[in-house]
């Protein structure tokens, strides 16, 4: 193998380990089951280890990419993410999503360490946050507002209105 | 019973709090009175709060003491977030709007008490409209509405870049690179478009196709990646060079879901946009190419080695070797092919029966009719109480199955119920040999997504909606991020094939699952 087919294999590696970091961390059989049948067509990996595989539960009759996008990593939440800022020293991602402030992994988008303030001041929201200089501390503004509730509760009988 | 909360804010107040990033640990926290902004001196012992309207404080973190406070004049200036941190100073920029004309300010913010902020430049443009992004490095700065990208040096208000959307409206969402090199802004595809700076004007860099639609975009500080965010995620992005030029053609962009059709052996496969124009045969040994039908696709159907497609008007055939139309010599059975047939304009769903026999379709106001294509009339009507949300024939073909649903959002006249349920309830209509509907069973559905699986051999997608499982809870594939559904509409089973119809797929995604 000379030096440019063992880069792009290493590369396609990478992409590949990177593309399906999820569900390699879930379920290490699923990479012989989904993600060798979802990677693209033109994947060293898929290539490589493609026709070991004797039976697959599945087989994708149309929408597999013929090579790998830009996107080289993604998170799906249910929860919106509010911010995202960038460590200076790239080690980082931080991230805003509900009342948590997550650290994540800059090249596979996994979770890291979630960033809580002390039980003390539970049920503060995350407003603004930034690195410093050297990415070795994170600040971030928690916010809450004070709401004087006035709680009123009427007990109406259904029969009144029939 | 009633419960009537009314609420009335008093207060806000907020808490600066500093991790060490490696242990997680909070190493203090600072009472804040205002929300901002944040920036660290180059000392990381001082971090200064930037509020609205030019309002600012420094803090001495680690004493968690208040060192220095002021404000920017004027204080309508608006922060636009672009910082340089010196030694003993951070230096910021803002901008306002003077008598129809933008200008940019760039302040130095001192770190030590008695000492006010200082204007170190100013620059004054004409006003354009959009969304403003200043990179104060390269000091470019760029207007983006959904029509068109501009981006001027402020020196002299020169152009460096008037791009024009072409076919796909952008998303006024800019980001400068750190380094000045490169422009990025959104696009509704969803999609990104970057520029390189080349100093006197902009070249046209990349086109990303994103996976998720997004809300913000930053470039990562070597500028080799992008990172977006938003309601559905984040995404990091691989900054290469595809440049793109803008077509003139107008590209037609769908939002309604994909159609799919199987012949009974599976051998042919063929897929439409609803009520686009273009059929898509998928079966790779034909080199069929996309059959243009001249008129709205509503719904398509796979007999032998012919398409058949519905729309508000007939039912035409074709052949899906040669993709050319065939007329009614070559119909299944007495089916009435290429004759008018009578369906209501305000008509969103209608439904194939899998032999061509049956036309169902709503009426828009709540009423079905059957259409009798060898008789070609209409030979039965149900009256339902809810929204038609779909349409289909049951799996043995005898019934029609219609999915409705209803609001509970007035069931009592002193509700405050401000998230009103959506119901949804089955019919199974009989339909009788002769023609005509039978019996109607009305079921209350407890979530919608039985509908879907209803049409499924035992797999159905987990409640994660991460995986793919079998009537035994066996995973068997995983979806990735972009493939994974909301909507019960998104998903069409047919035995043990699945379609992921949702719009935003170029295509449908097919997935056949070995019994």
């Amino acid at each position: 193998m000379d030096v440019k087919s063992l880069l792009d294999t290493a590369e396609d590696c990478l992409r590949f380990v990177a593309e399906f970091f999820e569900v390699i961390g879930q379920s290490a059989p699923h990479i012989y089951h989904s993600t060798i049948l979802l990677a693209p067509q033109s994947s060293i990996v898929q290539k490589l280890y493609h026709q070991q595989i004797n039976s697959l539960a599945a087989r994708v009759v149309t929408g597999i990419p013929t090579s790998w996008d830009a996107c080289t990593a993604t998170f799906g939440t249910t929860t919106e993410v509010n911010h995202a800022v960038w460590s200076p020293c790239s080690q980082f991602v931080a991230v805003i999503m509900a009342d948590n402030v997550e650290l994540r992994n800059p090249t596979t988008l996994e979770r890291m360490s979630i960033l809580k303030p002390p039980s003390s001041h539970m049920g503060m929201t995350p407003k603004f946050f930034a690195f410093s200089p050297d990415g070795s501390l994170l600040a971030c503004i928690y916010w809450k507002h004070h709401w004087f509730v006035i709680l009123s509760l009427v007990c109406v009988h259904a029969n009144i209105y029939t | 019973m009633l419960i009537f909360i009314p609420r009335f804010p008093s207060r806000a107040t907020g808490q600066i709090f500093v991790w060490d990033v490696q242990t997680g640990v909070v190493l203090n926290n600072v009472e804040c009175w205002q929300s901002g902004e944040l920036v660290f001196a180059q000392t990381q012992e001082i971090v200064t709060l930037l509020g609205k309207y030019g309002t600012f404080w420094t803090y001495d973190w680690p004493e968690g003491t208040c060192i220095h406070k002021g404000r920017l004049t004027p204080s309508s200036d608006f922060l636009l977030g672009a910082y340089q941190v010196q030694e003993e100073s951070i230096q910021l920029s803002t901008s306002s709007t003077i008598d129809r004309k933008h200008v940019v300010n760039t302040w130095e913010l001192h770190l030590t008490p008695d000492s006010p902020p200082s204007l170190i430049q100013s620059f004054s443009m004409p006003h354009h409209d959009g969304e403003f992004y200043f990179s104060p490095v390269s000091l470019h700065a760029s207007f983006v509405t959904k029509t068109q990208v501009v981006i001027l040096d402020v020196h002299d208000s020169s152009f460096l870049l008037q791009a024009n959307a072409a076919h796909i409206p952008y998303v006024p969402l800019g980001c400068f690179s750190s380094d000045g090199c490169f422009f990025a802004c959104g696009t509704e595809e969803p999609g990104i478009l970057v520029w390189k700076n080349e100093s006197t004007n902009y070249i046209p860099w990349s086109n990303i196709r994103t996976r998720l639609p997004f809300k913000g975009i930053s470039f990562s500080p070597t500028t080799s990646s992008i990172l977006t965010w938003g309601i559905e995620g984040i995404q990091l992005l691989k900054l290469g060079n595809q440049p793109f030029t803008p077509s003139p053609d107008k590209v037609k962009h769908h939002h309604s879901n994909h159609l799919v059709a199987y012949s009974a052996d599976r051998t042919y496969i063929t897929t439409a946009h609803h009520e686009d124009n273009v059929v898509t045969v998928l079966t790779p040994s034909l080199d069929t190419p996309p059959i243009d039908i001249g008129m709205e696709i509503m719904d398509i159907k796979i007999v032998n080695n012919i398409v058949f497609v519905a729309n508000k008007h007939m039912l035409t055939q074709w052949d899906l070797e040669t993709g050319e139309r065939m007329h009614s010599i070559h119909g299944v059975g007495k089916v009435a092919i290429d004759k008018p047939m009578v369906i209501s304009p305000h008509t969103k769903h209608l439904a194939l029966s899998d032999d061509l026999s049956w036309v169902a379709f709503d009426t828009g106001e709540m009423a079905v009719f059957l259409y009798d294509t060898r008789a070609t009339e209409i030979v039965a009507e149900y009256q339902l109480v809810g929204e038609v949300v779909d349409i289909k024939f049951s799996p043995n073909q005898d019934e029609l199955w219609l999915l409705t649903h209803t609001m509970n959002e007035y069931e009592h006249p002193f509700s405050l119920n401000v998230n009103p349920q959506i119901l949804y309830s089955l019919v199974e209509l009989e339909i009788a040999v002769g023609g005509g509907f039978g019996n109607a069973t009305v079921k209350s559905l407890e979530d919608e997504w039985s509908w879907v699986n209803a049409f499924s051999h035992g797999y159905y997608i987990g409640k994660s909606r991460q995986w793919v499982v079998d009537s035994r809870g066996r995973k068997l594939l995983w979806l990735p991020p972009n493939w994974r559904v909301k909507h019960w509409e998104d998903v069409r089973w047919n035995g043990n094939f699945l379609a992921l119809v949702n719009s935003h797929h170029q295509g449908p995604i097919i997935i056949q699952f070995n019994p």
